[in-house]
């Protein structure tokens, strides 16, 4: 089966790499790494509310300002990522990612959508050589 | 040298002021310009890299390929050869470099990773090819491995508390302190003296 007919599902990770707006900048740069993607989802703490993101181009800018011993909140964008359902067709997805810039997308479910997952380059490269 | 720039690393930034050979990923995943996009994949799963470079038939680099590059090819990853999603111009930092110079770059250019290769003895000479007479690649240099390797030495840091930050803060009341103790005792010292002295002096008659 190609990668037309596949869905979100079958290529997303089924979490969210996620922190808090008042987390660490340093603990931020630890859970990426653990993670293996190139950007967090900064979360609402308690809540399904994303309030930005944050990537490792951010973390690299607030290291060399000397912006380190910051949280979260200082250093996101403060724009969600673009989300897609993860019944969405896994194509669409990933041109949609290429397109935003970005290096993930938030898989939502369910009716009102609740996020359930990302959608990174990592996640696909991995679905790709998994088929 | 490079042992030394690592002995005065005063704050976690200060990580970004070593060498290039110190944070970098050593050593390098090649692969066959010819490869699909699929196999391209199957490698860096089996190796554990997010970046492989690709060399041609005379085992010449000719480009970096990323996971990015790679979902490209998501529509047809078996007619895609690595060849045609490849960066064949990626950025190279020079071991010796500071990780600092190349974080810029990367900042300027939005890209998360750098090939770390002895540079060409004269800005002329193409680099790709200088590659080639002078050897592989020495690793690759990416933002994880920067920012990743900060949060250890930050973690060093603030294990050691004559390295904090607020040290410069604490050493300001202890010189005033010790200012203040030191000019007490030459005063003291100096009535001492003089007192003993005028002493002497008025005692020399009664001699």
């Amino acid at each position: 089966m190609s990668a037309q007919a596949a869905t979100v599902a079958q290529a997303m990770r089924p979490r969210l790499p996620s922190c808090t707006l008042r987390t660490p900048v340093m603990e931020v740069a630890r859970r990426m790494q653990e993670e293996g993607v190139r950007a967090m989802i900064v979360a609402s703490s308690g809540s399904d509310l994303i309030a930005g993101v944050i990537t490792d181009l951010d973390l690299l800018r607030a290291v060399t300002e000397g912006r380190s011993e910051g949280m979260a909140s200082d250093i996101m964008t403060l724009e969600p990522p673009p989300s897609v359902s993860s019944s969405d067709r896994l194509g669409a997805a990933i041109e949609r990612l290429r397109q935003s810039g970005g290096e993930l997308l938030v898989v939502t479910e369910g009716t009102p959508a609740r996020p359930i997952g990302v959608l990174s380059y990592a996640d696909i490269a991995a679905y790709m050589a998994r088929r | 040298m490079s042992v030394l720039a690592a002995d005065r690393i005063p704050a976690p930034e200060g990580a970004i002021t070593r060498p290039v050979r110190d944070v970098m990923r050593a050593g390098v995943v090649l692969i066959d310009a010819d490869m699909s996009v699929r196999d391209v994949a199957r490698a860096m799963r089996d190796r554990g890299v997010r970046t492989v470079l690709a060399i041609d038939i005379s085992s010449e680099l000719i480009g970096m390929i990323d996971e990015r590059a790679v979902a490209g090819a998501w529509a047809d990853p078996d007619g895609v050869t690595a060849a045609e999603v490849m960066d064949p111009d990626p950025l190279i930092a020079a071991p010796d470099e500071p990780v600092g110079a190349v974080a810029a770059r990367m900042l300027e250019t939005g890209r998360s990773a750098a090939l770390v290769a002895h540079p060409p003895p004269t800005e002329e000479s193409g680099v790709w090819s200088e590659w080639k007479e002078r050897g592989m690649p020495l690793g690759t240099l990416s933002v994880a491995d920067i920012v990743g390797r900060l949060d250890d030495l930050a973690a060093v840091i603030r294990a050691t508390p004559n390295r904090s930050a607020t040290q410069g803060r604490r050493v300001a009341p202890l010189v005033a302190l010790a200012t203040i103790l030191l000019a007490v005792v030459l005063v003291v010292a100096f009535l001492f003296i003089y007192a003993s002295g005028t002493h002497h002096y008025t005692n020399r008659p009664g001699l």
